[in-house]
């Protein structure tokens, strides 16, 4: 059965169909074998049986007579014409067995008058016998008159010329049988090619499909297939229809696959940022765009030996405690990664997962932003300036203060001198002491200010948010304070470090602040009311997060404008007036350390600006906090 | 001894003042607000006060003001940043005495005391008036009184009904004159107008917290400034 079942489909249709025509024709050939021969058999004995009896019919008279003249012509009339062939010998005998007339011409053969003698027949009986080498079957019928029996009539039939009659029978009925299975051969050949062949030239289209020659069905070979197959209205022809549509379809699917894998390849080649393909597990570049190349001066080659990590700053668990897990990051801002010779470049990180043969990868775009982080610090410090240059008036006052006890101190020890009268201890002590403290003071100014407009460096560092307020409540508590303005430091100082850059931080607080005092005095100078201004500034943790309040008693934010404050370039101050750094730095500041930041504002009550910053694990690398 | 009350927020000035004050033989009374300066001022009516003008919770200003009211003839200095034209401005409208810059040195803090002893002698509420002196070699006028934005016509007609031949005045300002806002607008405006005669202008006298003022707005570049002697 194995062996059949391997067989092609031409052949197991071919086998099938002439297996089953030699069945029915070995078949046929039993049946014809167990009922014409026998039927024949039987047919040829009733014959002879009937001419032994129309010969004892015509013979009852003679015998009564004796007539034996009469009685041989009749036994010779038996074997007239045809019937020779078939009666071998005729006798005629009375009841005692005594033989009345025979054909025999050369003398009784075998056994033949001994069965005669003994034969006391009243019935008609057929006996088998070997005559020599002859064969014959005996027949013996009665003659009888009345009830009387007067003779027999014996007759031999040949069997040699019955066998001889059914071996012609079964030679004719041999050839038919060969005539039918040969042209059953030739029909299940030609069925077996009628169904395989069609089914075969799919197969052989269907392997050129596979090598990918989609132009296949536009050859001349599978169109005079198609128009064959078209008068047919078979199973064959309908999975022809069936094979031809899919064809068309899986090459117009083949053909769009093909037209957009050029598509997003010439966007991978020529896009404008760099694009990498990595690795979903290890993170190793496995392809990288010409710009990639470009942007970081490695060759390709070089590159796809190295992983994402390789190339910049992405590998913040060391920082942050937390494993970097790409496929859950879809966006990085503010990267820092490092060109061929060393030079830094910031990028802004898009990554998402694809497939890439066959392989879990991510596709990770980058987007230089160096230059606009470089603008944006540029930004940031020419506000820092103008702040500076709006604080100078009140720097100079406060620069005032320590310079003016110095001046007077050394002028009274001046005074004293010319007058050459002796200073008392307890004075010059006093002078002496003040000019050393108010040094010390007036430098700590020069000193916060030189770290006020100090210029950021690009690495952010683990910041006390508090050491931050504090720092930057030094620098302008004091003039605040000189506005009739409470400011006010409420500050927790169990929360978290956050990631940033302290300097930046220093700066959104600062702004918020004059912010708030400028609300203030708006509300003071509109409403002409006198009590007294209040900002509070609160730090608080919530949920892993470190929130900062900034809350002010000022003039409020119309709610009609609340969403539009933190867009560009809006600003509710007199032209010239808003130096700023403006709450879209701000909040471009605050996004950048993934915070978040948002206002709620009562007109003619107040504003609270909430900036909520995500708690970093790492202790602060200088934890100073000195409340003033 | 004359009693002296200094309000400034700042503690280190104070004490310095304190010394300076005393050794120039003053009764000093200190304040570090506006509010407790006003108290010591009603409670031992000092002569001379000097008062901060920046300082949290009443501002120097509302100190000179209300003192003002309570005292015509009391000399009040306002002690301004360096550089601040606006304040010492309106310190002046407020008929501030006087005026001296942080940080204060010995020369202006002189010229601020001699000033207003002299104008203690004086009485106080004077109006302007013009005087002209003889046995100077050049035509020389005395200015008294508060020279407001009405006088400029009187000082330029008492200038030019003299035939001047001479084309150099000198204009004295005594211990009693003063100034407001208006008034140096107006003294700008005479001085241009002489100038238009080709008569060449020099103040004389002029305190040296004054001549400070005038060089803040441009006074200097139109005529010659003469700053007062202290005498010790």
């Amino acid at each position: 059965m194995t062996r059949f079942s391997r067989l092609t489909l031409k052949n197991k249709i071919f086998i099938s169909c002439l297996g089953v025509t030699l069945l029915v024709s070995l078949i046929i050939a039993l049946f014809t074998r167990s009922l014409v021969i026998s039927s024949l058999t039987r047919e040829l004995k009733n014959r002879g049986v009937g001419i032994a009896q129309s010969i004892a019919d015509s013979a009852r008279g003679f015998i009564l007579t004796d007539n034996r003249a009469e009685l041989t012509s009749l036994a010779y009339d038996a074997r007239y014409g045809n019937r020779k062939d078939l009666v071998k010998y005729l006798i005629i005998s009375d009841t005692t067995g005594d033989i009345l007339a025979h054909t025999f011409t050369t003398g009784f053969a075998g056994p033949i008058q001994a069965i005669v003698k003994q034969q006391a027949v009243s019935d008609v009986s057929i006996q088998h016998l070997e005559m020599g080498h002859h064969r014959v079957f005996h027949i013996t019928v009665p003659v009888t008159e009345g009830i009387y029996r007067v003779g027999s009539i014996q007759m031999g039939l040949d069997k040699q010329h019955i066998d001889h009659l059914i071996a012609k029978l079964r030679w004719m009925f041999l050839s038919f049988l060969s005539m039918v299975t040969l042209i059953f051969f030739f029909l299940s050949h030609r069925l077996a090619l009628f169904i395989t062949r069609p089914i075969a030239s799919l197969i052989r289209y269907t392997d050129r499909l596979t090598q990918g020659d989609f132009d296949i069905i536009d050859s001349p070979g599978f169109q005079s297939l198609k128009q064959a197959l078209k008068t047919r209205n078979d199973e064959v022809s309908k999975l022809t229809d069936s094979f031809i549509k899919m064809t068309a379809r899986l090459r117009n699917s083949t053909r769009g696959l093909k037209e957009s894998q050029r598509k997003y390849r010439s966007l991978f080649k020529s896009g404008p940022n760099p694009i990498f393909v990595v690795d979903k597990t290890g993170f190793d570049i496995l392809d990288a765009n010409p710009n990639a190349t470009k942007l970081f001066g490695y060759t390709r080659r070089e590159l796809v030996k190295m992983t994402l990590f390789d190339l910049g700053e992405l590998d913040t668990a060391s920082v942050t405690g937390k494993p970097v897990d790409l496929e859950t990051l879809v966006a990085r801002s503010r990267v820092r990664f490092f060109k061929k010779n060393g030079d830094p470049v910031f990028v802004n990180i898009h990554a998402s997962p694809a497939e890439h043969a066959k392989e879990d990868v991510i596709i990770v775009g980058t987007t230089d932003i160096t230059e606009l982080v470089e603008k944006e610090s540029q930004l940031i410090q020419a506000s820092k300036m103008a702040n500076l240059e709006k604080m100078s008036a009140g720097i100079a006052h406060e620069i005032n203060q320590p310079l003016n006890a110095i001046k007077m101190g050394s002028e009274y020890l001046c005074l004293m001198h010319e007058k050459k009268q002796a200073v008392p201890p307890k004075d010059l002590n006093l002078v002496l002491g003040e000019i050393s403290s108010q040094v010390t003071r007036a430098a700590e100014i020069v000193s916060r200010l030189k770290t006020f407009s100090r210029k950021v460096d690009f690495s952010r560092e683990v910041v006390d948010v508090n050491a931050c307020i504090v720092s930057v409540h030094r620098i302008i508590g004091r003039q605040i304070a000189l506005q009739n303005i409470d400011l006010v430091l409420d500050l927790d100082k169990t929360i978290a470090p956050v990631l940033a850059h302290g300097n930046r931080l220093e700066q959104v607080f600062f702004n918020l602040i004059t912010n708030a005092r400028d609300a203030i005095n708006e509300r003071i100078e509109t409403l002409n009311v006198t009590d007294p201004g209040k900002i509070v500034i609160k730090t608080f943790p919530v949920n892993h997060q470190v929130g900062i309040d900034i809350e002010d008693n000022g003039a409020g934010i119309d709610p009609d404008i609340t969403e539009s404050i933190f867009e560009s370039f809006y600003t509710t101050k007199p032209m010239g007036e808003g130096l700023g750094l403006g709450l879209p730095i701000i909040r471009g500041i605050v996004k950048d350390y993934n915070g978040t930041i948002a206002v709620s504002s009562r007109p003619g009550k107040g504003t609270v600006f909430t900036i909520l910053f995500p708690a970093s694990t790492d202790a602060p690398l200088t934890k100073e906090l000195n409340t003033p | 001894m004359t009693r002296v009350l200094v309000i400034d927020d700042e503690k280190p000035t104070l004490s310095m003042f304190r010394l300076f004050l005393a050794a120039y033989g003053y009764e000093v009374f200190t304040a570090q607000s506006g509010a407790e300066g006003l108290a010591i001022f009603k409670a031992h009516h000092p002569k001379i006060v000097f008062t901060d003008i920046k300082m949290p919770g009443m501002d120097g200003l509302t100190v000179l003001k209300e003192i003002r009211s309570l005292d015509r003839a009391a000399q009040i200095i306002v002690i301004t940043g360096h550089g601040d034209l606006e304040k010492a401005m309106e310190a002046m409208d407020l008929d501030a005495s006087d005026f001296i810059n942080k940080p204060v040195d010995r020369q202006a803090l002189d010229a601020a005391l001699d000033r207003a002893e002299k104008r203690r002698q004086l009485p106080a509420g004077m109006r302007f008036t013009v005087s002209r002196k003889t046995g100077f070699s050049d035509p020389f006028f005395t200015l008294s009184g508060r020279f407001t934005g009405q006088d400029p016509d009187l000082l330029f007609e008492q200038i030019t009904q003299n035939k001047i031949d001479d084309q150099t005045v000198i204009l004295d300002m005594d211990a009693g004159f003063s100034i407001n806002r208006t008034g140096i607008a107006g003294l700008i405006r005479t001085i241009e107008r002489l100038r238009g005669q080709n008569i060449r202008v020099v103040l004389n006298n002029v305190s040296c917290n004054f001549s400070r003022l005038f060089k803040m707005v441009g006074l200097d570049k139109l005529a010659d400034i003469r700053e007062a002697r202290v005498e010790d």
